[in-house]
């Protein structure tokens, strides 16, 4: 009974420690392999430093460093190719690393350079998020080259589409450029997943590598100001004669006109009046008339139309206000970008 | 000097708001005359014509409107003609717009060679406006009733109802204004034993809207 639960324990330990079994598995072999090379026994060296590069989960400073260790060792063992090729691989796997002159002699240095020179590739890094308003100092994208090259990098749609050319020139040591969260145009982007495509090319113009940075952009919209409401009807003027006026005008010309022609024998029944009672009337009658054709329904009253263009273009100019201030608002939108693991695509080597 | 110069200055500071609200009016009017005069079975007729100008002073709702005319009309075939003066004072009080109320004296007089004959009549009046135009036409309609009298006639005057109306008319923008009347009154004296009607056609012209 104690010697099963003896190895149960041992079973779950070992398991537990696995992987960092496996890391010590590496870094032993990386030891293993500098040992050997300081022995200058270079074969062995050769051998423990392949075995470390395949060791399961061998860190980033240690593959460097065996890299560095196995194309010194080739370059000893009588294999300057052979060298060069693993120093290359050393240039693409960290452009910035620089070969240690205190440690390797001269012409492991200059093979080394020479294979620098010879791969001209940038490193990218982009923060792992990003918070910012568009148009503001954004999204910082650093660039590490390994040797002199030029290099582009655009911000594109998941599509594929161009959004921004962000940075087109040379790259010496390092760089660092910006995506303010703007379209070409100056707009802010809508949310959605974006990449940065930094593509690195050398002197003849060849594509050497291309870094693609998934981000996945969220929009943060600020509030924006309310439409001013339409001029009520009550500001309104009417804008065509209705039919009061004119009939208004119609009757009480037609009734002062006969008023005016019938009252006086009304008042002097037996006197002989003149006709000019009759003459009056009809004028006034007639006034009428021409009041009813002059504010007949439907007539244009272009004083009002006037008066409702004022209060209209008032009402546009405050809307146009409004609009031109949601607008500004909305090109200062906030942006929380997320960025995600970068892909290399390298160019094959010859 | 000083002091009455302060005082006006002051007075002027004062009424300056009311002056604001003010307007004028005046014009320069024509008229024919038809006088039919009824007594005893005989009916006299007297025409003319006479001329003179009339003003008008608004503030706020109230409105003093005089009238002056005077020329000579015909009495008789073979008689000189006879003078004619008229003249009016009347104060109108304008609540709304379409109608009016008034009181004033209205005064007349023939001038004969065998002597003078004068009226003196205290009126009350209403009147209804219709727009037509806008506020450059409208017509009116007016009517008094006499409410007291002085005349130096034998009857004494019973009682005298008068109706006018015609149309009063602004030139555009400028500030010139047209009127055309007719008017009718009558007036019975000596209990009816005389009765006396007045016919008036005129025609005014003359600057601003009142």
């Amino acid at each position: 009974m104690r010697a099963r639960f003896s190895a149960a324990v041992l079973a779950v330990v070992a398991v537990a420690g696995a992987d960092r079994l496996e890391a010590q598995a590496a870094g032993t072999l990386l030891e293993a392999g500098i040992q050997a090379y300081r022995n200058l026994d270079f074969d062995q060296a050769a051998g423990y430093l392949q075995r470390a590069l395949e060791a399961p989960g061998i860190a980033d400073t240690e593959r460097t460093a065996v890299l560095a260790y196995l194309g010194a060792s080739e370059i000893f063992r009588g294999r300057p190719d052979s060298g060069q090729a693993v120093f290359r691989r050393l240039v693409r796997f960290a452009p910035r690393y620089r070969i240690d002159r205190l440690v390797f002699p001269p012409e492991v240095t200059s093979s080394f350079e020479a294979a620098r020179r010879a791969t001209p590739v940038a490193e990218v890094r982009v923060v792992q998020s990003a918070a910012f308003r568009v148009g503001e100092p954004g999204l910082p994208v650093d660039l590490f080259g390994s040797t002199f090259l030029d290099v582009r990098v655009d911000v594109l749609r998941a599509d594929g589409g161009m959004v921004r050319s962000v940075y087109a020139g040379p790259l010496g040591d390092s760089l660092r450029t910006e995506w303010d969260g703007a379209t070409a145009a100056g707009d802010p982007v809508s949310a959605g997943r974006y990449l940065v495509v930094a593509t690195s090319t050398d002197s003849s113009g060849v594509t050497r590598r291309i870094v693609r940075v998934p981000l996945d952009v969220a929009v943060v919209l600020p509030d924006t100001l309310p439409f001013p409401p339409p001029p009520p009807d009550s500001l309104l003027l009417p804008e065509r004669t209705s039919a009061g006026p004119g009939l208004q005008a119609l009757v009480g010309g037609l009734v002062l006109g006969t008023a005016v022609s019938l009252l006086p024998n009304a008042i002097a029944p037996d006197a002989p009046l003149s006709g000019a009672r009759f003459g009056v009337g009809a004028a006034v009658s007639l006034a009428g008339f021409a009041g009813f054709l002059t504010g007949r329904p439907g007539r244009d009253i272009p004083e009002n139309i006037a008066a409702n263009g004022r209060v209209r273009a008032a009402w546009e100019v405050q809307r146009q206000d409004v609009v031109r201030e949601n607008a500004a608002r909305l090109r200062r939108a906030g942006l929380r970008i997320t960025v995600g693991a970068p892909q290399v695509i390298e160019r094959e080597e010859r | 000097m000083i002091r009455w110069l302060g005082g006006a200055a002051l007075g002027l500071a004062i009424a300056s708001p009311v002056l604001e609200a003010q307007s004028f009016g005046a014009r320069a009017a024509v008229a024919s005359v038809r006088e039919t005069v009824s007594q005893a079975g005989a009916t006299e007729l007297r025409s003319g014509s006479i001329w003179g100008g009339e003003g008008a002073f608004g503030l706020g709702p109230a409105t003093l409107t005089v009238r002056y005319l005077q020329g000579s009309i015909d009495v008789a075939a073979g008689t000189a003609p006879a003078d004619f003066v008229e003249g009016q004072a009347l104060l109108m009080i304008h609540p709304v717009r379409w109608l009016a109320a008034g009181f004033g004296p209205h005064a007349r007089s023939f001038v004969e060679p065998g002597g003078t004959q004068r009226w003196l009549m205290w009126e009350i009046h209403g009147q209804g406006v219709a727009p037509l135009v806008g506020s450059l036409l409208e017509a009116y309609l007016e009517g008094w009733a006499v409410v007291g009298s002085s005349i130096d006639l034998v009857e004494a005057l019973d009682h005298g109802l008068g109706v006018e109306g015609g149309l009063r008319a602004a030139l555009g923008r400028l500030p010139v204004s047209v009127r055309l009347r007719y008017r009718t009154e009558r007036l019975a004296l000596g209990s009816g034993a005389r009765q006396e009607t007045h016919e008036q056609v005129a025609l005014a012209i003359g600057v601003g809207r009142r």
